[in-house]
């Protein structure tokens, strides 16, 4: 109990999500749109409008949150990303002794553009014009992504999932809604219990599935007289791309919904906290569903799916607090005008952690 | 006048208030519930986001406050009356009227053909050839040295019969690019599991299998093959390849909008798809060059034709894998080199630089820069 509100009883509220996919759909059509005919210089305004759209469509007890992000700065990182990515294919392709080194600078490269992407979201977030701020120390991201990175295969990859755990630490315990910092006392446990579940799951799956299989290609060879080659193909594009995705999926939603119940319930804000109740089972079916919904839509249910996907997230995360959701004070140093803070605007960069 | 309810967030504290908001004309005046007006300001330098979907309508103010509300009638009324977002509210326009949204997606299939059927191969064609050749020698270099330590033999042909073969090599090359002869050279090695097949790397090294040797009967239908890959060489067919590729992927990445979610994963098939029809298109161009070259020496494009028809007897066990395929079928290119010698007049198309692509569309394990046969 926090000393501050002794008789308070916690309340929950639910994130809601209200964007609507055939909505979400036409922005989507339009962004790809002037994308193309614009040879992808409108991506930049592209990923504003569609930020724009998903943050406004997340509400908490009434009110949106509200994505801040201006196109130049995501234009500026995404010509950083591609300018990377060239050189990489052109140095890959002509001088592939080269790649290597180009690989490690890159190494030195990526904590930075880590640091400056954690820095870009959250400053450019804000609910009830309380804006968020990432806290993080540039230090921390070269430690995280960089040394702990480094050393992983001299401990055989045991340390991974205590790395995992150290990435989503730099995450949560670093951010802050206003004046109030978060916190977070989460642990590497469930990580290597995540890690370790997947592991044995996953090794089973794959002898189980091997012998399964082969098993099976004997008897079909045998009966059907068909060609080795035709049932060579089958056999090998069945097993190993729509097998080896399906297993690796679930592992991906096990770990997921295990981590990030625990992320999410160990962090703080004040005496904020969060509750969150993903399943492997759901994320998997979501994930599965989404899939071959893209496939058969040709590309068209993509919009669909994302929006699946997030509503199935933000409504299985929910917030309790003992302080009232009005009370939050905004951070007393930072700029709260529409220009925002010019140090954090300076690139935008989207990476997927 | 302009008026409507809104939520006021002053910026300093998380707390909403509800107020009233009036515009006359020239400021925009809040007032709180008991009527009583709190904040005036000069429309001008207030800033409203852009109209997005239904979600609420924002109102940044001056002094750092935020306005939110659900009445977008009286928002479009005030954007209106004060010209803010003028420039902005056509993109609200094509997201909000299905027929132009219908139209966009028409539009987008139509740019998607066009890219990929002529942009990209146009593209890399005009840049590959600002690329000076030199470039590709120590990629090409590296290439051959793993082929000859994970598939290639030292070849078993004897000197006087090696020599035959490199001058119907520099035949072919004075021929077909001598301008810059200098550049191509012939290797001989054993195939080993390749068995009969001849490829090209992207600096200019031919490499021939002695099964492929041994398989041909006469000169002509070696000379047909070396013109195709030096017409591989000449062509730039491996950097274009690259360079389709990476437009390709750069594409993708557009339309889905990074790299590592689910719909990216399942752009793999039609990528696939996209680069095998372009490797087919090059495989054509190629055989069209050679064939072109036999007609022209009076050949006809037998020859061709009976060396394609026997490696491809000689590999058995080669899938039919139609789209998935990198090359055309053989029945398919000895199809094509038939019909150029029944048309004469198509032989100069063959000499251009550009030769239009034509649509096909595929896979096999390939080593980056290189063109079998």
């Amino acid at each position: 109990m926090d000393p501050d509100y002794p008789s308070a009883a916690p309340k929950t509220y639910s994130f809601e999500f209200t964007a609507s996919a055939s909505e979400y759909f036409r922005i989507w059509m339009v962004n790809l749109f002037l994308t193309i005919i614009t040879l992808g210089i409108y991506a930049a305004w592209a990923k504003v409008r569609t930020r724009r759209y998903i943050w406004a469509n997340t509400n908490l007890a009434g009110h949106p949150f509200t994505f801040h992000g201006r196109p130049a700065a995501i234009l500026k990182g995404n010509l950083i990303i591609a300018g990377m990515f060239i050189t990489y294919v052109a140095t890959k392709k002509f001088e592939p002794v080269m790649a290597g080194a180009l690989f490690v600078i890159f190494g030195f490269i990526f904590p930075f553009l880590v640091y400056k992407s954690l820095r870009f979201n959250a400053h450019n977030t804000s609910y009830r014009n309380i804006r968020f701020r990432f806290l993080g120390r540039l230090r921390e991201s070269y430690e995280t992504y960089l040394l702990f990175a480094g050393i992983l295969p001299c401990t055989l990859f045991i340390f991974f999932p205590a790395w995992q755990f150290y990435k989503k630490r730099f995450f949560f315990n670093n951010l802050a809604f206003g004046a109030t910092a978060s916190s977070f006392s989460g642990s590497r446990g469930p990580f290597y219990r995540a890690y370790f579940i997947a592991a044995i799951t996953g090794i089973s799956a794959f002898v189980f599935f091997n012998w399964a299989g082969s098993y099976w290609f004997q008897r079909l060879s045998l009966s059907t007289g068909a060609s080795p080659g035709t049932v060579n193909l089958i056999y090998t594009l069945f097993f190993s791309s729509f097998l080896a995705a399906i297993i690796l999926y679930t592992l991906q939603a096990a770990i997921y919904a295990i981590t990030m119940n625990h992320c999410w319930s160990q962090t703080r804000f004040g005496s904020l906290r969060f509750r969150s109740t993903f399943t492997a089972r759901r994320l998997l079916f979501i994930r599965i569903t989404n899939i071959a919904a893209i496939v058969f839509s040709l590309g068209l249910l993509i919009p669909w799916a994302k929006i699946r996907r997030l509503k199935y997230i933000l409504e299985n995360l929910s917030v309790v607090s003992l302080q009232d959701l009005d009370t939050f004070s905004g951070s007393p140093g930072s700029d709260q005008t529409a220009l925002g803070d010019a140090a954090t605007d300076f690139i935008g960069i989207e990476i997927g952690l | 006048m302009i008026h409507f309810a809104a939520d006021y967030f002053d910026g300093r504290t998380s707390r909403a208030y509800r107020v009233r908001v009036a515009f006359d004309g020239g400021a925009v005046v809040l007032s709180d519930d008991m009527q009583d007006s709190f904040y005036k300001v000069e429309y001008g330098s207030i800033h409203i986001d852009p109209a997005l979907g239904r979600t609420k309508r924002l109102i940044r103010l001056p002094n750092g406050a935020l306005l939110e509300t659900h009445d977008h009638e009286a928002v479009n009324a005030l954007e209106t009356a004060t010209g803010i977002n003028r420039s902005w509210n056509w993109v609200h326009y094509l997201e909000t009227h299905r027929m132009a949204v219908a139209v966009c997606t028409f539009l987008i299939v139509v740019a998607l053909f066009g890219l990929i059927g002529y942009v990209i191969p146009y593209a890399a064609n005009y840049a590959a050839r600002t690329v000076p050749l030199h470039v590709t020698r120590s990629v090409s270099k590296q290439a051959l040295k793993m082929f000859d330590e994970r598939f290639l033999g030292p070849s078993a042909l004897n000197d006087e019969r090696k020599g035959e073969i490199t001058s119907l090599f520099g035949q072919a090359v004075s021929r077909i690019d001598p301008a810059h002869a200098v550049n191509y050279t012939i290797v001989f090695r054993r195939g080993m599991q390749f068995g009969a097949n001849a490829f090209a790397l992207p600096s200019g090294i031919v490499v021939v299998t002695d099964e492929l040797v041994a398989l041909s009967d006469d000169d002509d239908e070696l000379a047909a093959i070396f013109a195709h890959e030096i017409s591989h060489v000449k062509r730039r067919h491996a950097l274009r390849s690259i360079l389709q590729s990476t437009g390709v992927f750069f594409l993708v990445t557009l339309l889905t909008g990074d790299v590592t979610s689910t719909a990216s994963f399942a752009s793999f098939l039609p990528v696939l798809l996209i680069e095998n029809g372009y490797s087919r298109d090059f495989e054509r161009e190629a055989d069209h060059e050679a064939g072109a070259l036999l007609i022209a020496r009076g050949k006809g494009t037998r020859p061709f034709q009976n060396i394609l028809q026997k490696i491809d007897t000689s590999h058995p066990r080669t899938l039919k894998l139609g789209v998935f395929s990198t090359h055309p079928e053989t029945v398919q290119r000895i199809e094509g080199l038939k019909k150029l010698e029944q048309a004469p007049g198509k032989q100069d198309r063959s000499s251009r630089d550009h030769l239009p692509p034509e649509k096909v569309i595929c896979y096999n394990a390939r080593v980056p820069g290189q063109e079998t046969l």
